[in-house]
């Protein structure tokens, strides 16, 4: 049943052509987007470093956040410069199998931003809750740590 | 039991043999597939902060330009910007994934074409917003330098 569908959805060569422009357009922006990620991530822990080494209300935890931060951007980064390669790939051979390449790595990637994301919110919403929680309870930030 | 075929599209390049098979299909829509879900929830999460931030920047911005004067409305109309930005790249998101649904539901190659363009619109903004966000932080990096030299020759700093 579904050999059935897949036979119905076969792609043409016009479509395939269309696809081939669109890509063509995206490839740059993510060999852009991928550049500046790998760049900005080691700037952005830098910076979160000095902070850290000269602001007396910055603890180690500020950095160690930054540094995880880092090593998913980065991360993010190396999948966007796949996706890239995969399309400037397909652009120029015109090979099926890179574009499903291409497509598995756009799925890496809106995967693991997407988990990035989810944990981020987990950790906002805990935090809140822990703060509502110490408001309710008369429980202030010093007497936590 | 339907008979199954193995539909072949010849490429354009000749000097490829590559051939598109079921399987290969079936391997793309599973990419789609698995891309579409990330794609919507993170487009939901982008649409829901953006539009909590233009609420809260609308309130703050208010409250600055009656509080602080009609200097602090660039602030106001920056932060406005930002967030409509942020609905947009949601909006874009959702739009592509709801291309990938209607594609993977009934194989129609038009949706997977506007599934690609909407990426390829998602992408270019996310770049263009970093473009400005690089332009903007390098401006005032700058102007901040710009001030503090100039402020240590009048004499108004002292390092």
């Amino acid at each position: 049943m579904e050999n059935a569908q897949i036979s119905e959805s076969c792609i043409g060569a016009d479509t395939l052509k269309s696809i081939r422009i669109e890509i063509k357009k995206t490839q740059g922006w993510l060999r852009f987007l991928g550049i500046l990620n790998i760049v900005i991530a080691p700037v952005a822990l830098l910076v979160t470093y000095l902070n850290v080494l000269f602001n007396p209300y910055a603890g180690p935890l500020q950095l160690v956040v930054s540094a995880v931060s880092g090593v998913m951007s980065v991360a993010l980064a190396i999948i966007l410069l796949q996706a890239s390669s995969r399309a400037g790939r397909f652009t120029k051979d015109d090979d099926f199998h890179i574009l499903v390449k291409y497509h598995r790595k756009l799925s890496a990637y809106f995967t693991v931003a997407g988990i990035v994301i989810a944990l981020v919110l987990a950790g906002i919403l805990l935090l809140a809750f822990a703060v509502a929680l110490g408001a309710i309870l008369g429980i202030t930030p010093e007497m936590a740590f | 039991m339907e008979e199954q075929t193995t539909p072949t599209v010849p490429s354009e390049n000749p000097a490829s043999d590559s051939r598109i098979s079921e399987i290969d299909v079936l391997q793309l829509n599973r990419a789609i597939k698995n891309t579409r879900g990330w794609a919507a929830f993170i487009g939901i999460i982008l649409i829901i902060l953006g539009c909590l931030a233009g609420v809260g920047c609308l309130v703050g911005g208010i409250i600055l330009v009656f509080t602080k004067g009609i200097g602090t409305a660039l602030l106001l109309f920056l932060g406005v910007v930002m967030t409509l930005i942020v609905i947009w790249l949601g909006a874009l998101l959702n739009q592509s994934a709801k291309k990938a649904s209607r594609y993977l539901k009934a194989p129609d190659e038009h949706q997977l074409i506007a599934y690609h363009s909407k990426l390829r619109h998602f992408f270019t903004l996310m770049g263009v917003v970093r473009i400005l966000a690089l332009a903007l932080a390098v401006s005032v990096i700058a102007l901040s330098l710009l001030g503090l030299v100039t402020g240590s020759f009048m004499g108004i700093m002292k390092f």
